[in-house]
């Protein structure tokens, strides 16, 4: 999942961009309103946590730009005043959600989950193809019950393929999402990403549920017993 | 449309316009009036002396009128007199004329049947032709005209003088007229002016209020500007309290950090976690507290759907998951008095809670009866009638909250307070709470 953080106050956005890289997003940062609509109208972004008081162009700003150009990805946007005004007008502009600072780290995890979980059109953070499970929240797979260690590039690619279950998803797009700008795209590195993660929770090849669409890309062909 | 005028280049202007404009028609008439006197006054001599022409008159053999050289009135019997008289025969070839003539360059041609007269100017004179049937002996009527004519001399000296007099009458007046008007205006304007200046004292800080006795016309204005200028002592003093609020109330939580220094790492983090949550809501309450503006006599009047809406379309977003119904039942044509964002800060906070502890109702209702009454609705579990009056209670203590608890309540309790409303909480009938506000 890849996303994008605009706020000007440096240490708090090393400190989100850190914690988030932790937690496995690719995260594009930026320090001021024009740079972060730049990134969000030209990368392909799962979501956007914006500050609303930015230099250059406000917040609010941004986001109406953003949902002008019809990117619907979901915004999350961090305000320093809690009075409503501010929070309706962000709302109102576009944002799907708010978090007034000073917050809790945890809260905005649960609030990124929440939304990207929303926008990908499931409603608990538990996705499950038996025999393999995924918790967003917590970020754990499971075969068959039995937890599976995953580096955080092999859970990202594999929680993004499983987001949009069903559906063949381009190396180009699988890529994109999972790393930031910086990535060396011509690398066959998320290849190897796919073959390790196959063997990690398919073992013996038997429920294979990673196909390789000849040419166009990755499909998630496990069909779901609970799907929200 | 350019620079606006003053009030007093506006008066002074329009009744400028209107004194000359009424001194003019006034000059224009009476000139007009008193020529007209001037000149049948004059017709009227002319006639009286043709009377005298005429009783002047002797009869010839014939019984026709003839005339002596001499006149009784000794101004047709002199030179440039100034008066001339003229009798002639229409068929018979009779002409007389008086002495005064002499010398003059007077033509009497003019010939009017009888019965008639006829005024003509000639030579700066006026003549006066009158037409007369004189019977000789034998009763044949025979046509004489008798003319007199008078230098308009005098006449025309005597409008000149009046126009003279006129004009330093109304000239005059207009002079007089204009400096009383600039003096009222000074003292119509100076309730202004003193205003003007009562507020300089204001802004400067020797003053408090407006206390003048201004009159009727200002009371409006003077008693709105000293309702603001309280408004701003008011919100100042409640910023000013907040600040100090804020202050004293920082100090425990930063005192019990402060003593967290010397503790392990575990407790540290456990002080941590308990202080910071509440330093936080302290800041938040004092500064939402302090930005309340309340209820003010120049307050705005605010639809209130459409803010309700509003709120409701983005409480839809952040509570997404839940899919919450909003049932809004509000008239497009009720307004609230006061400020935009006290109503929105009200109106957040409680919609907000309902959303937080309903399940999948919310109801939004407003009526006037005729004070406004706003009520917010869930089908949550409700509040139990114990813990209403706890809710009730006006003010914010810190110490008593536990963290996460929220601050929404306490800034609805401080609006209701500063609108003088009332906070009224019940039993829904969608089986949850239903808080009301009620204005007054």
């Amino acid at each position: 999942m890849r996303l994008l953080i605009v706020e000007d106050e440096q240490s708090l956005r090393e400190q989100l961009k850190q914690r988030l890289v932790d937690k496995g997003y690719s995260i594009d940062a930026a320090a001021d309103g024009r740079e972060g609509l730049f990134l969000g109208s030209e990368y392909p972004m799962d979501l956007a946590i914006i500050d609303i008081g930015l230099p250059e162009m406000s917040g609010i700003e941004v986001i109406k730009e953003l949902r002008k150009q019809q990117k619907n990805f979901p915004i999350l946007i961090l305000t320093a005043r809690s009075n409503w005004q501010d929070k309706v007008d962000g709302l109102e502009a576009g944002a799907d959600d708010y978090l007034v600072k000073p917050f809790h780290i945890e809260e905005l995890f649960a609030r990124v989950n929440a939304l990207l979980r929303r926008s990908t059109g499931h409603s608990t953070s538990l996705l499950e193809y038996t025999p393999l499970s995924l918790d967003t929240a917590r970020q754990e797979v499971k075969v068959n019950d039995e937890p599976v260690d995953l580096t955080s590039y092999e859970y990202r690619v594999l929680e993004y393929l499983m987001l949009h279950a069903g559906k063949v998803i381009s190396k180009m797009e699988l890529t994109e999402h999972i790393y930031d700008q910086d990535f060396d795209r011509d690398s066959n590195v998320l290849e190897v990403f796919v073959g390790r993660l196959r063997k990690k929770i398919d073992p013996q090849g038997i429920f294979r549920p990673i196909e390789t669409v000849r040419g166009r890309g990755y499909r998630f062909s496990l069909t779901a017993e609970t799907d929200g | 449309m350019g620079k606006t005028w003053s009030l007093t280049k506006r008066l002074i202007v329009s009744a400028s316009l209107l004194l000359a404009a009424f001194l003019g028609i006034a000059g224009f008439s009476l000139d007009a009036l008193y020529q007209k006197r001037a000149t049948a006054a004059l017709q009227n001599e002319l006639l009286s002396h043709v009377y005298t022409l005429l009783s002047a008159c002797r009869d010839d053999d014939n019984g026709l009128p003839v005339l002596d050289e001499l006149m009784p009135d000794p101004r047709f019997n002199q030179i440039e007199s100034g008066l001339f008289a003229h009798v002639q025969g229409h068929s018979n070839g009779y002409s007389w004329a008086s002495v005064s003539v002499l010398g003059d360059e007077l033509v009497f041609d003019e010939k009017v049947l009888p019965g008639q007269s006829v005024y003509t100017i000639q030579n700066e004179k006026m003549l006066l032709h009158f037409g007369i049937a004189w019977d000789d002996y034998e009763g044949f009527p025979n046509n004489y005209t008798f003319s007199v004519a008078s230098d308009l001399q005098p006449y025309l000296e005597d409008l000149n003088s009046f126009r003279q007099e006129l004009a330093l009458w109304l000239g005059g007046s207009a002079f007089i007229l204009m400096l009383a008007q600039v003096m009222l205006l000074r003292w119509g304007m100076l309730p202004l002016k003193q205003a003007a200046a009562d507020i300089k004292q204001i802004e400067d800080g020797h003053r408090e209020q407006l206390q003048r006795n201004y009159p009727v016309e200002l009371q409006a204005l003077t008693g709105n500007i000293n309702s603001l200028i309280r408004h701003a002592n008011a919100s100042q003093q409640r910023y000013r309290k907040s600040l100090g609020d804020l202050a004293h109330s920082l100090k425990t939580p930063l005192a019990l950090l402060m003593a967290a220094r010397e503790e392990n790492a575990q407790q540290l983090k456990n002080s941590l976690d308990e202080q910071l949550p509440r330093i936080d809501e302290l800041i938040q309450y004092q500064l939402q507290r302090a930005a309340v503006m309340g209820k003010s006599t120049v307050a705005q009047n605010i639809e209130l759907l459409p803010v309700v809406e509003k709120i409701t379309r983005s409480l839809a977003k952040v509570y997404h998951d839940q899919r919450i119904e909003f049932d809004i039942d509000i008239n497009a044509d009720i307004r609230f008095r006061g400020d935009e964002s006290d109503l929105m800060e009200l109106l957040g906070n409680l919609i907000d809670n309902a959303c937080k502890y309903g399940r999948k109702k919310v109801r939004i209702t407003a009526f006037e009866q005729p004070a406004l009454v706003i009520s917010v609705e869930d089908d949550g579990k409700g509040i139990e009638p114990e813990n209403r009056q706890k809710l009730l209670q006006r003010g914010f203590r810190a110490d008593q909250k536990k963290s996460g608890q929220g601050i929404g309540l306490d800034i609805v309790n401080e609006i209701v307070r500063l609108y003088e409303a009332e906070l009224v909480i019940a039993k829904s009938s969608l089986g949850g709470a239903s808080v009301s506000v009620r204005f007054v």
